[in-house]
């Protein structure tokens, strides 16, 4: 850019030496303000997080999400991460990343889950890759929800499930597949939430607990 | 002087470009999405049900194996719409997307029906009463999408709930 700058100065007319530098100066101007819109609205990665956030003991949720926001920021942000996303009456969604103690979730560990009833009308579990994506394998084990939870479980409302890449265990214990999932987060559906969970989350939801249980390579 | 006025050219356009991207993104990622149905042979007015959420099936981010999910295309600019569906025994629910993203209707379909009218804002029938099988009138510009989502935790009741969408509709309407 300084060299045009200063190829202006030398050899060209006034007139175009101007030209040049509206030129420029535009496409700086296009560049810095496009570039920062689509970060700022969550297009490009690493940007901030605008929205109504959400945390209970580490689980994240945005009840933005299927609003109609009227701060341009988080609709845009929403569009991008919760697109055909229902309101927050509908259905909210909670998300982790790490276990109980604060370590990434990844494949090469085996998770238990537990948990009880949760004030909504039917609930789920679901196990998402780094890309946010169901990872790419064919066992069959997805989730666990409610339905599954009662009959497992029964008429007792605590319930638990592992989180591994293989069948290998307590064949009664029900699992979800980490298998090619690498780094991983699961996602906490609550369809139909009861109103006092959107008017006082923090003290209503008890969220499930992960307990890492063993990882690849240790004794 | 130059450099002032440089300067002064370089907010305006960074600001005047930043708004204009900021609000222009969820009509272009609606846009996006209504490009990709059309592209795997949805078609407007009709209801169609995805395959079960599967690792191999999956389209979107963040799909649910636990729903059945049936989408239909419309455009409001053509003249009013209908769309109904019939209940569910368990969660279920049809909700409407205008082209900005924004869910401007959702209705429950737990053990009962669901039905809404749509009309363009700049069309005649804005002061109409919802048509008969609907309970409310939405007014939107555009296109739109109609989704119903019903709890299908297994492959035997994602077929039932598929099987449905031959029930729902999804269509022009004009009242009587």
């Amino acid at each position: 850019m300084l060299a045009l700058f200063e190829l202006a100065r030398l050899g060209l007319s006034t007139r175009m030496r101007i030209i040049i530098r509206v030129l420029v100066v535009t496409f700086l101007g296009l560049l810095v303000g496009i570039g920062s819109a689509l970060w700022m609205g969550g297009i490009l990665p690493g940007g901030p997080r605008a929205g109504d956030a959400i945390e209970v003991d580490g689980w994240i949720s945005d009840w933005s999400i299927g609003s109609k926001s009227a701060n341009p920021y988080v609709r845009a942000q929403i569009a991008r991460r919760g697109l055909l996303a229902l309101q927050k009456e509908e259905a909210v969604y909670f998300t982790k990343n790490v276990d109980d103690e604060g370590q990434p979730l990844r494949e090469a560990c085996i998770y238990r889950v537990s948990g009880g009833a949760f004030p909504a009308e039917w609930w789920s579990l679901t196990l998402y890759d780094g890309d946010s994506r169901l990872p790419m394998n064919s066992d069959d084990r997805l989730s666990f929800d409610l339905t599954k939870a009662a009959r497992v479980f029964g008429g007792d409302e605590t319930w638990l499930f592992d989180v591994r890449k293989d069948a290998v265990g307590d064949e009664a214990m029900p699992w979800v597949s980490s298998n090619e999932a690498g780094q991983f987060d699961l996602t906490l559906r609550l369809y139909r939430p009861d109103a006092a969970l959107l008017t006082d989350p923090e003290n209503v939801l008890t969220p499930p607990k992960i307990e890492r249980l063993t990882c690849e390579g240790e004794a | 002087m130059k450099w002032v006025l440089s300067l002064l050219l370089f907010a305006v356009v960074a600001f005047g470009s930043h708004y204009l991207t900021v609000r222009m993104i969820p009509g272009f990622v609606m846009s996006k999405a209504q490009q990709m149905f059309a592209e795997q042979g949805l078609p407007q007015y009709q209801f169609v049900a995805t395959a079960r959420q599967t690792p191999e099936t999956q389209r979107v981010v963040r799909p649910s194996p636990d729903l059945s999910y049936a989408i239909c295309r419309f455009d409001v600019q053509d003249g009013p719409v209908m769309i109904s569906a019939p209940g569910w025994d368990g969660y279920g629910s049809l909700s409407i997307f205008d082209d900005q993203t924004n869910n401007v209707f959702v209705a429950s379909l737990d053990g009962q029906d669901a039905g809404v009218t749509i009309v363009s804002e700049l069309s005649r029938y804005v002061e109409k009463p919802p048509l008969s099988g609907t309970s409310e009138l939405v007014i939107l510009n555009g296109t739109g999408l109609a989704l119903i989502r019903r709890l299908a935790p297994s492959q035997i009741i994602h077929d039932e709930a598929s099987d449905l969408v031959e029930t729902a509709v999804c269509q022009q309407a004009s009242w009587p």
